[in-house]
This record gives structure tokens, C-alpha cells and sequence, in this order.
């Protein structure tokens, strides 16, 4: 073992115990709303009320978070699949507007159920 | 003249030198593949990387189009013996070994004084454990991939780091290293 070999090992424990904890960590069943536009993305508290406006190539996209969800109020695109997709909650669920660009998914803070798995 | 006739034919014993390296490494990349695929493991994607020691020793006594080619190889080899060599799977393999022979070579170029074979082939690990979790995450199975990154990052980390202990001793006394050692200068 020379020095830098102490170093590197270092570095992959630590990162395993920081991928450890952003995976697994964080309180149980506590999800954050993930808003993407094409120039910016805001990251909020499932928990909080709050409504904002985001603004794609074809207008503004009103997204509302609210009831530890979110879903997109209204929508400049023509075929509201985004508003008619409703409310959702659930850590992995999204909600996309194609048109206007815009993504909003439930992202989780902690350990989500696998819906399937196959090897 | 004389001189120049010399060198060239030096330089061309040389690369028949590195040609016959090469096919040994990647033949035993082949071997140590299939003793791998032979080892039970509780799921499918957790790998020792045995067949990671040649690459290894690659980097350590080989030129850069040397170690390309051993991992070329490997990648290949590796995919004919587990069956996933058309499937989608092998993109796994090859952008895990792509990210850690990179990694590797220029961790052991640059820092290669300081640092040994175990913090290159732990280097190595983490990048490849890190290309393939990327590649999991954005092209097999979305943000679910990360749920697989802890234990995956801890067990290669482990392996990598007794694979790496395995090789920096074998690079040191094996007598047929040695003797490669002596045919291509290092540097």
C-alpha cells in the first residue's frame, strides 16, 4: 500500500456511505416535486402549498403543488394531456408537457417501492 | 543506415512483442470470464471483475493501443462467455470497461509514483460501478437505477481493492512480467 492508495480508498468509502445516504437516507416516505422547464428546474417540499408559473417555447405552464402532490393547472399546449393527467403523488410519478417542455415528476426522498423487477 | 535498420527491426520485434502480450492477456481476460460466470452470485449484475487482472497488468507494462485493445478484447470475450453479447447488456460491460481502463491508465500515468495498482484498480472500480449505474439510470431503467448504487458502489469497492492487491503483487514478482518489463520499456 503506498500513500495514494490510502487516499483512493478513502474516497470510495466515502462515497459510498454519501450514495448510501442520499439512497436510502432522509425521512421515510418524504418526496419533493421536481419542475423542469427548459431553463429552469425548481425542487420543492411535497409538503408545501405553492403554485408557480413556468414558461416554455409555446407560453406558461402553471403547475400547483399542493396535498403532498403536484399537477399542472393549466397549460398553453393544445392537448391538456398534462392538466388531464391530474394530481399526482407518489415518488416516481410524473407529469410531462411535451409541447411546452415541461416536466414535473415526484422524486423521492427516501427508499421508493420497486414496481417490478427482472433479471 | 545500419543503425536505422536496427531500430526499425527493434521496433518491429517489439510490436510482435506486444502483439503476443495482448493475445495472452485477452485470453486469460476469457478464462478468468468464464471462471467468473462460474461463481454464484446472489444477483446477476454484481461482478468480481476477475477479468479486470489483465487489464491491469496492461496498464502497468503496456502502451496505451496495447490496453485498448486488451479491453476491446475482454469486452468481447466477456460477452461471448456470459451470452450477452448481443443484447443490450453489453453496453453495460463496455461502458463500465471503456470508464475504468481510462481512469485507470491515467491515474497510473500521472500518479502512478505514489500510488499503486490497489488505488488504480479502486479508482478503476468506482468508475466503472459509476458508467454503469449512469448507464442503468439513463438508458435501461430510469431514477429506480439508484436504489442498486449503494451496494454496488460497496461490493466493487471491496473487489477492486483485492483484485488491485492481487495484481500490484504479481506485477512485482512474477518473473514473466518481468521479462515483459524487459522487451517493452516502461514510459
Amino acid at each position: 500500500m503506498k500513500p495514494l492508495d490510502y487516499v483512493t480508498l478513502l474516497i470510495a468509502a466515502s462515497l459510498v456511505v454519501a450514495i448510501s445516504t442520499a439512497v436510502y437516507g432522509g425521512a421515510g416516505g418524504r418526496t419533493t416535486v421536481l419542475v423542469t422547464a427548459p431553463d429552469v428546474e425548481y425542487l420543492f417540499a411535497s409538503s408545501v402549498e405553492e403554485t408557480v408559473a413556468v414558461s416554455g417555447p409555446i407560453g406558461q405552464t402553471v403547475v400547483e403543488i399542493a396535498d403532498g402532490g403536484a399537477r399542472v393547472v393549466s397549460s398553453p399546449c393544445d392537448n391538456q394531456i398534462c392538466v388531464r393527467t391530474g394530481h399526482v403523488e407518489r415518488a416516481g410519478r410524473w407529469i410531462a408537457c411535451l409541447p411546452n417542455r415541461v416536466f414535473v415528476s415526484i422524486e423521492s426522498g427516501s427508499r421508493t417501492d420497486v414496481d417490478a423487477r427482472s433479471y | 543506415m545500419r543503425a536505422a535498420t536496427d531500430v526499425s527491426r527493434h521496433r518491429a520485434d517489439r510490436h510482435q512483442a506486444d502483439r503476443d502480450t495482448v493475445a495472452l492477456l485477452a485470453a486469460t481476460a476469457l478464462f478468468l470470464a468464464s471462471v467468473e460466470f462460474a461463481i454464484p452470485k446472489p444477483v446477476p449484475f454484481v461482478r468480481l471483475g476477475l477479468a479486470n487482472l489483465p487489464v491491469l497488468i496492461a496498464i502497468a507494462r503496456l502502451d496505451t493501443r496495447s490496453v485498448a485493445l486488451v479491453v476491446a478484447l475482454k469486452v468481447v470475450g466477456q460477452g461471448f462467455v456470459q451470452g450477452t453479447l448481443f443484447s443490450y447488456v453489453v453496453l453495460f460491460s463496455a461502458a463500465g470497461s471503456i470508464a475504468s481502463a481510462t481512469v485507470m491508465l491515467i491515474a497510473w500515468r500521472v500518479l502512478g509514483g505514489p500510488l499503486s495498482l490497489i488505488g488504480v484498480s479502486v479508482l478503476g472500480g468506482l468508475a466503472s460501478n459509476a458508467a454503469q449505474v449512469a448507464a442503468a439510470r439513463y438508458v435501461a431503467f430510469g431514477p429506480t437505477a439508484w436504489l442498486i448504487a449503494p451496494a454496488f458502489f460497496a461490493i466493487g469497492t471491496v473487489s477492486s481493492a483485492l483484485l488491485g492487491a492481487f495484481a500490484q503483487r504479481f506485477v512485482r514478482t512474477s518473473r514473466w512480467v518481468a521479462e515483459l518489463g524487459r522487451q517493452v520499456p516502461l514510459g
